[in-house]
């Protein structure tokens, strides 16, 4: 066991010293999930960067300042929106069109005034399709704040006509007041739905989850398996650099052998995803239960350690597996929900991420970053280690020892 | 009494056989020399001894444990000294002699007592902590050949230990190589590199196309092409006729052609034949350009037993 451990222990040594591999296992993924999480911000509506949208108030009355006021209250909406109001609607426009804003909220002419008269009012919204996650949130938002005020001033004016028509005679006035109360409520119920939702835990998948989250998981699942093409490498290295013959000429076995690059592997990884879980919670990242977290990352761990094993066996040269080993990596990022939710793909696609590395592990943190205990993820856990022992066995039976 | 025995080594690759049936024995405490152009076969013989590569027939005995039945206790007895360097490049030569020292079981005091040792054979304690990545070319070779000797093994196998460096790291290899044998470590010693193994050896085994063709001492080799001298003698005209007038010269045995303008007079003694043989060379009109004397040895050996030159 003392070889084993001093092979896995050299291996460890030998990446610590080769920059480049510590740039593509450890600054490669720190950065992507800096960029993706930063360029798709606000991915999930349980997400932490506000929206900046603008109000454009072209009423100007008592129903129309009320919406307007409780979408810029910073107190009730402040983590979901950035909202600010403009009376420049064109201005408003142009900043929608160049990205600067995610949407804008034009409350037309007249909408008080058809509130007050009993009928449905509309709410205008323009978003930036290139933030069409995010504007479809602010949308649907609007949308259900449209629907309420429009139920509730009808349901006001109704009640008023009735009263009107009753021995207890009211204003004009009067009206107005139940319309103006009437909204003030619904925008108040819709608003705090709204707001409770933002607070609490998210309890979906895949687009539930804001963006640094996500990416986090995603990127860090990705690059263990490059951790182990740079494995692949390095078994192959020790036969082209005669060092794998020089220690089957020593008094080691070949199960030995394989042991300690096999534990050199899993450390490295093991190790690299510790630091990007902790660079990800340093800068605000979610992952759930940490021991339950680390359970899966080990798992995927022992499956990239096979795929490692199996990639130097298939590929049988460095050169080899610098050609095969980005390809599987990618096809399984892509497939097994990496760079986009396994949700939004279409159905067709969804089962092939049952046969990826990332698929499971993936499928696996997201539901610990949504609160799952660990019980819930241990068959994840269970498919990562048979596909880790399936590769390994490949690599075993398909290993070339001699050069 | 042989340490290592080689009985019947066959090694196949395919349809092609690289090893033909060796039989060798070395004996302890002696420089055995393993003599062959590149690809005679010596690599793969040797990577058989040391457990690196099933023999397809055949077995190796060192120190009375068969490779086959018990390999662990063969490479225990075995230090290898592989032809390339088999060192990890980004570790410091330090850290590559202490690696190897652990996959031999060493630890801890008498690990540090070897390495250091070692290191004092190779002539860089002053540069053990830097990097093999930095090393010359003749200064990685010493800490190949240290980390093969880490563990005091009872057979040293050195394979073309002097491939590609300067003359004076391939004496200080030889003279190291000297050492450890007087020291008590038998040497297998294998090279393409004639004086080497005529210098270094006491016995040899001569290799070509994966089979023994001679082994014996420098004297029993140098037999089997008799005790005669060799001349070569560079003319402006070699044939038949300039044969035949060397020829008859007294104390000449024989006369060819070797090459096209040059001709080989085998001599009982040179020193009394070649002044009278340039004397009737020169009568008959042959102008001699430059003449070569030497005694038999294992190039001329090699090239009786196979017609062609070691460095063919």
């Amino acid at each position: 066991m003392r070889k084993v451990i001093t092979i896995g222990w050299k291996d460890m040594r030998l990446v610590a010293r080769d920059k480049p591999s510590i740039m593509v296992l450890l600054g490669m993924p720190v950065v992507l999930i800096l960029i993706l999480s930063m360029a798709l911000g606000n991915v999930g509506k349980g997400g932490s960067n506000p929206l900046p949208v603008a109000i454009v108030d072209r009423d100007h009355t008592d129903v129309s300042r009320q919406i307007a006021d409780a979408l810029v209250d910073r107190d009730k909406l402040g983590s979901l929106l950035k909202a600010k109001r403009t009376s420049n609607a064109e201005e408003a426009r142009r900043e929608v069109r160049m990205g600067d804003l995610a949407a804008m909220l034009e409350i037309p002419k007249g909408f008080g005034a058809k509130l007050d008269s009993g009928q449905q009012g509309v709410l205008r919204v323009e978003t930036d399709p290139g933030q069409a996650t995010a504007a479809e949130i602010f949308r649907s938002v609007v949308e259900a704040l449209s629907q309420r005020v429009s139920a509730a001033a009808v349901a006001a004016q109704t009640t008023s006509h009735v009263i009107a028509d009753s021995k207890f005679a009211t204003s004009e006035a009067d009206g107005h007041r139940y319309v103006l109360a009437a909204v003030d409520a619904a925008v108040k119920d819709e608003l705090d739905a709204v707001a409770v939702t933002q607070q609490g835990k998210p309890t979906g998948t895949g687009m539930d989850f804001n963006a640094l989250d996500y990416y986090g998981a995603g990127m860090a699942v990705m690059f263990l398996n490059f951790g182990a093409m740079f494995g692949a490498f390095a078994l192959l290295r020790e036969r082209t650099e005669e060092t794998l013959g020089r220690l089957l000429t020593a008094p080691v076995t070949r199960v030995e052998v394989l042991a300690g690059k096999a534990i050199g592997i899993f450390a490295i990884g093991l190790l690299q995803f510790l630091v990007l879980f902790g660079f990800t919670r340093l800068v605000g990242g979610h992952w759930g239960e940490p021991l339950a977290v680390i359970l899966v990352a080990s798992a995927q761990v022992v499956a990239a350690t096979g795929l490692a094993l199996a990639l130097a066996a298939v590929a049988k040269t460095q050169r080899a597996v610098g050609g095969i080993g980005p390809v599987v990596i990618m096809v399984m990022a892509a497939a097994g929900g990496s760079w986009m939710p396994v949700s939004q793909m279409p159905d067709s696609m969804r089962p092939i991420h049952l046969f990826t590395i990332n698929g499971w592990s993936l499928d696996a943190m997201l539901r610990l970053q949504a609160g799952a205990a660990v019980d819930n993820v241990l068959p994840n856990v269970v498919a990562l280690l048979a596909i880790g022992l399936a590769l390994f066995g490949l690599g075993l039976w398909r290993l070339q020892w001699e050069r | 009494m042989a340490i290592v025995e080689a009985r019947g080594l066959v090694k196949r690759f395919g349809e092609a056989t690289a090893v033909d049936g060796v039989d060798l024995n070395v004996e302890a405490g002696e420089v055995f020399g393993l003599l062959g152009p590149n690809g005679a076969g010596k690599t793969t013989t040797i990577s058989m001894m040391c457990g690196l590569l099933e023999p397809t027939e055949g077995d190796v005995v060192v120190d009375g444990h068969s490779i086959r039945r018990e390999s662990t206790k063969v490479k225990e007895a075995l230090g290898v000294v592989p032809q390339e360097i088999a060192l990890y490049p980004t570790l410091t030569a330090l850290e590559n002699l202490k690696f190897w020292g652990r996959m031999y079981g060493l630890s801890g005091g008498a690990l540090d007592e070897r390495v250091a040792e070692v290191l004092a054979i190779a002539g860089l304690e002053d540069r053990a902590k830097e990097r093999i990545e930095t090393y010359s070319g003749g200064m990685k070779r010493p800490i190949n050949i240290a980390a093969g000797m880490l563990h005091r093994p009872k057979v040293l196998i050195m394979d073309e230990p002097t491939v590609g460096i300067d003359p004076q790291s391939r004496n200080h290899i030889l003279d190291t190589a000297r050492e450890l044998n007087d020291a008590g470590m038998t040497i297998l010693y294998t090279s393409h590199y004639m004086e080497e193994v005529e210098a270094l050896c006491d016995r040899i085994a001569i290799v070509d196309h994966g089979k023994v063709i001679a082994q014996g001492t420098k004297d029993e080799l140098r037999k089997l092409v008799g005790d005669e001298d060799v001349i070569t003698l560079a003319v402006d005209r070699a044939d038949e006729g300039v044969c035949a007038t060397a020829a008859a010269v007294g104390g000449v045995e024989r006369a060819t052609v070797a090459a096209e303008g040059e001709l080989e007079v085998l001599a009982t003694d040179a020193s009394e034949t070649l002044a009278p043989v340039i004397q009737a060379l020169t009568a008959a009109g042959v102008h001699v350009r430059s003449v070569d004397v030497r005694e038999p040895n294992l190039e001329s050996v090699f090239l009786h037993l196979t017609g062609k030159s070691l460095r063919d």
